[in-house]
């Protein structure tokens, strides 16, 4: 990286940087059966990256199921065909922007703060401190919040889909008036559970998952020890986390299609 | 195992440097370095600063390696350790950050049982035991809830020290140990360094710049510049030996073998004086 | 200790959260919401033409859902698919003359087979056939169809004109497509305003291939799915004169009743709409 990092070509920096990044993640998988003995810092940091995270999640996932049974009231009443807004919804969410958004909201609230945490652990000699201490940092520090990103992830976009459903069926039902069974009728016959929920949901949610606890640890692992390194890893997890999150959809959808 | 005979762990000496040479960044830190350090003594390392007192304290631990040369701790060359044996050799090596490196996430007492909950499965109880006892000897038993943040940095580094010590250590590396400490912290450090030392015999290593302080605990001092040891003796002596890297360190001359100007070219012909520098 | 036992207990709720969430979505919101709980009878019925209807696809009385799809097959050598419903055992009185009838929920929803009772004293058994049976409506197959219909047909082996009088157009516009089943025949050419009878005069340009037409066919303004653009689709009657250049189709349909049609399929789902609609007549009168 640092001979990488003279190099004043972007291209070959970007390059240089995904290949480390993904060197980094088998140092890591060869560290998974060391950190198994770690377990307890694992549920410590699902803790802090999933379950702390439940609140923005659950919000949004909220207000994007609202504005979307708004949104598709309004249009599908053009055609008549406002009993398709429960399926709409659901469709929408469950394939497109419930992975998604939770990803994108994941990596600025989670990735962030991995990265920031990480950056400071190695600019206070944190990490050095482990390894005098015996205590391998990939195992004890990095794997923990790479394995915690990877299980939290599709829970939390399994959550934010709930709570768009309940937002679609507050605003679709309670307050536009589309019939309660018509709503969920609709939705019951059309929405598939390998297609929508297994591929839709889980699979993406699980690959962003990688995607996006992989980039912040790397940034946070990797990144200069002052605080201008830390504060432009932290940039970097979550211009990198996006970008590669959508382009990673485009690519699954085009999969599990 | 090339040189069995210079490999012979050697009683007195617990480290062992041996022409031990690192270029970083092009530039030489160590240039064929020799040091020993003696089993049960305080050595002090001293330098002026980006000699690489540090870089050596990293070379012991195993955290760095050179790239040429020995560094034996213990009958064991560090630079040809596995990761594995030299995870055993750093739990017998304490060691003190210059910043105290103690885990933000912890209070006082995790930081100090994060040792022994990672390398043992002793039971809580003893853990507790243990961990209240090395308090108790840096004086901090009552803080053992504090978070981190909440400690002073003097009181940061006494907790540093409890954890380096919690597995009684042969070996403690001090580095930087007086950095920003008012005189009554210093005196603190300063008195446990000495108790640890004389009470439960830890070879100690002291990287610092206080003369004074230095110079009522440290049983050897070594000298080093330009990645040799230009220098070295007992407390009282070394001042005395009339070189000039002693007299200009000891004394805190501006200019002398440590130059006052970074290398640069004519400053005439750096400010585009004509007929300059010819 | 206990710090470290608070964060296990709330992961550990936050992980039973995630799942619950998750059977949620996997059970009430999905298709798997719908597969027959407690007993249930199969009863038969042969439709002409099925439509879109899949499989595990609802059956409904009142708008009520009492089973599903099961199977539809087609037989080899037989002209109709043998759809086979799995209905609920609580609904076991259902008269054994009621008309099965293949409807679309909505006009943007999946197909479903609705049942409208007989006035039968005697109940469908498992095994009994539905022997009433309405096709998915032809107005449905219809738009289905023109959802995706290819582009105007090509003029290679010229064309001949009719002309066609419309109270209505709609929106129809030069160079619309005309379509017979499906299929693209020809272009409309021109539209103009009659100014002594008040309505609408199209000349249509059909391809010359296409010239065994039938004299009394209809030609009727319909829509290419729910926003594309409106056609002339011609239903062909049973004369054994054909079309000739020049000639006027005497049977039109203007634009306005379709989309009434659309209005009243809007509410469908419930089996007292009648399905009374305008294409279905045309197509029964010949």
């Amino acid at each position: 990286m640092s001979a990488a990092m003279k190099n004043d070509n972007i291209v070959v920096r970007s390059l240089a940087q995904i290949g480390d990044c993904a060197l980094f993640l088998l140092r890591m998988l060869a560290a998974v059966p060391r950190s198994m003995r770690h377990w307890r810092e694992t549920v410590r940091q699902l803790w802090f990256v999933g379950a702390m995270s439940l609140i923005i999640i659950m919000v949004c996932g909220l207000f994007v199921g609202m504005v979307l049974g708004l949104q598709l009231y309004d249009v599908l009443s053009i055609f008549g065909g406002t009993s398709a807004t429960g399926t709409v919804v659901a469709i929408a969410i469950y394939r497109e922007l419930g992975p998604v958004v939770t990803a994108l909201l994941f990596a600025g609230r989670a990735g962030t703060s991995v990265t920031a945490e990480i950056g400071l652990m190695r600019a206070t000699d944190q990490i050095a401190a482990m390894e005098m201490m015996a205590v391998d940092p990939i195992a004890y520090v990095a794997v923990p919040r790479f394995l915690a990103g990877v299980i939290a992830m599709p829970l939390l976009a399994c959550v934010f889909c709930a709570l768009g459903i309940f937002g679609g069926h507050l605003v679709g039902v309670s307050w536009l008036g589309i019939d309660n069974g018509t709503f969920w009728s609709n939705m019951t016959a059309t929405v598939e559970v390998v297609k929508d929920v297994i591929n839709g949901v889980i699979w993406k949610s699980v690959v962003f998952g990688i995607v996006v606890s992989l980039i912040a640890v790397f940034q946070g692992y990797t990144t200069p020890p002052t605080s201008e390194g830390v504060a432009y890893a932290t940039t970097r997890t979550v211009v990198a986390s996006s970008i590669a999150i959508l382009a990673l959809d485009f690519v699954l959808t085009a999969f599990l299609m | 195992m090339t040189d069995s005979v210079s490999a012979k762990p050697d009683d007195s000496a617990l480290v062992r440097v041996r022409g031990l040479t690192t270029v970083l960044n092009g530039k030489k830190v160590f240039d064929a370095l020799d040091i020993d350090i003696p089993r049960g003594k305080i050595t002090a390392i001293m330098g002026p600063s980006g000699t690489g007192k540090t870089t050596l304290l990293k070379h012991i631990t195993g955290q760095m390696r050179g790239d040429a040369g020995e560094v034996w701790v213990d009958g064991h060359n560090v630079p040809k350790l596995s990761r594995e044996k030299l995870f055993e050799l750093r739990e017998r090596i304490g060691y003190l950050f210059q910043n105290s490196a103690l885990l933000t996430d912890y209070d006082v007492f995790e930081n100090v049982a994060f040792p022994l909950r990672q390398h043992t499965d002793l039971p809580e109880v003893l853990i507790r035991n243990i961990v209240l006892t090395k308090l108790q000897a840096v004086g901090l038993r009552g803080a053992a809830g504090l978070m981190p943040t909440e400690l002073s940095g003097g009181m940061a580094r006494r907790v540093a020290l409890a954890r380096a010590i919690v597995f009684d250590p042969m070996l403690i590396l001090y580095d930087e140990p007086f950095v920003g400490l008012d005189p009554i912290a210093l005196n603190q450090v300063l008195k446990l360094i000495r108790t640890l030392n004389e009470t439960l015999g830890i070879t100690s290593v002291l990287v610092a710049h206080e003369l004074e302080a230095i110079k009522q605990v440290a049983d050897h001092i070594y000298l080093i510049a330009n990645g040799k040891v230009v220098a070295q003796g007992d407390p009282k002596t070394i001042a005395d030996d009339g070189s000039p890297w002693t007299r200009q360190f000891f004394g805190g001359d501006a200019d002398g073998p440590v130059p006052f100007q970074y290398p640069a070219g004519d400053l005439g012909q750096a400010l585009g004086f004509p007929g300059s520098g010819a | 200790m206990s710090q470290r036992q608070s964060y296990a207990v709330g992961t550990g709720l936050f992980i039973a959260l995630g799942f619950a969430a998750l059977g949620y979505l996997a059970t009430q919101t999905t298709s798997v919401a719908n597969s027959s709980r407690g007993p249930s009878y199969t009863v038969e019925a042969h439709f002409a033409n099925i439509g879109q209807l899949k499989e595990r696809a609802p059956v409904k009385v009142a708008g009520v859902r009492i089973g599903q799809v099961q199977s539809i097959v087609l037989d080899p050598g037989k002209e109709t698919a043998d759809v086979k419903l799995s209905i609920d055992k609580r609904y076991d009185q259902i008269p054994d003359n009621s008309v099965a009838t293949i409807f679309t929920s909505g006009l943007l929803g999946d197909q479903y087979v609705g049942l409208q009772y007989g006035n039968s004293k005697k109940s469908l058994a498992d095994g009994g056939t539905l022997a009433l049976t309405r096709p998915a409506q032809q107005l449905e197959e219809m738009l289905g169809k023109f959802f995706g219909a290819g582009g105007v047909a090509d003029n290679l082996g010229g064309s001949y004109s009719v002309k066609g009088r419309f109270t209505n157009v709609g929106s129809l516009s030069v160079g619309a497509p005309v379509k017979m089943a499906g299929v693209a025949i020809g272009t409309v050419q021109s539209i103009q305003a009659d100014p002594v009878k008040l309505d609408a005069e199209v000349t249509l340009s059909i391809d010359k291939r296409y010239d065994q037409i039938p004299d009394d066919s209809a030609a009727a303004v319909f829509t290419s799915g729910l926003i594309g653009t409106q056609y002339v689709a011609i239903q062909p009657g049973g004369s054994p004169d054909m079309l000739k250049n020049g000639d006027e189709l005497v049977l039109t349909q203007s634009a306005m009743q379709i989309e009434d049609l659309i209005g009243k399929f809007l509410v469908s789902g419930s089996p007292s709409a009648k399905p009374a609609d305008g294409g279905k007549t045309d197509g029964d009168k010949h």
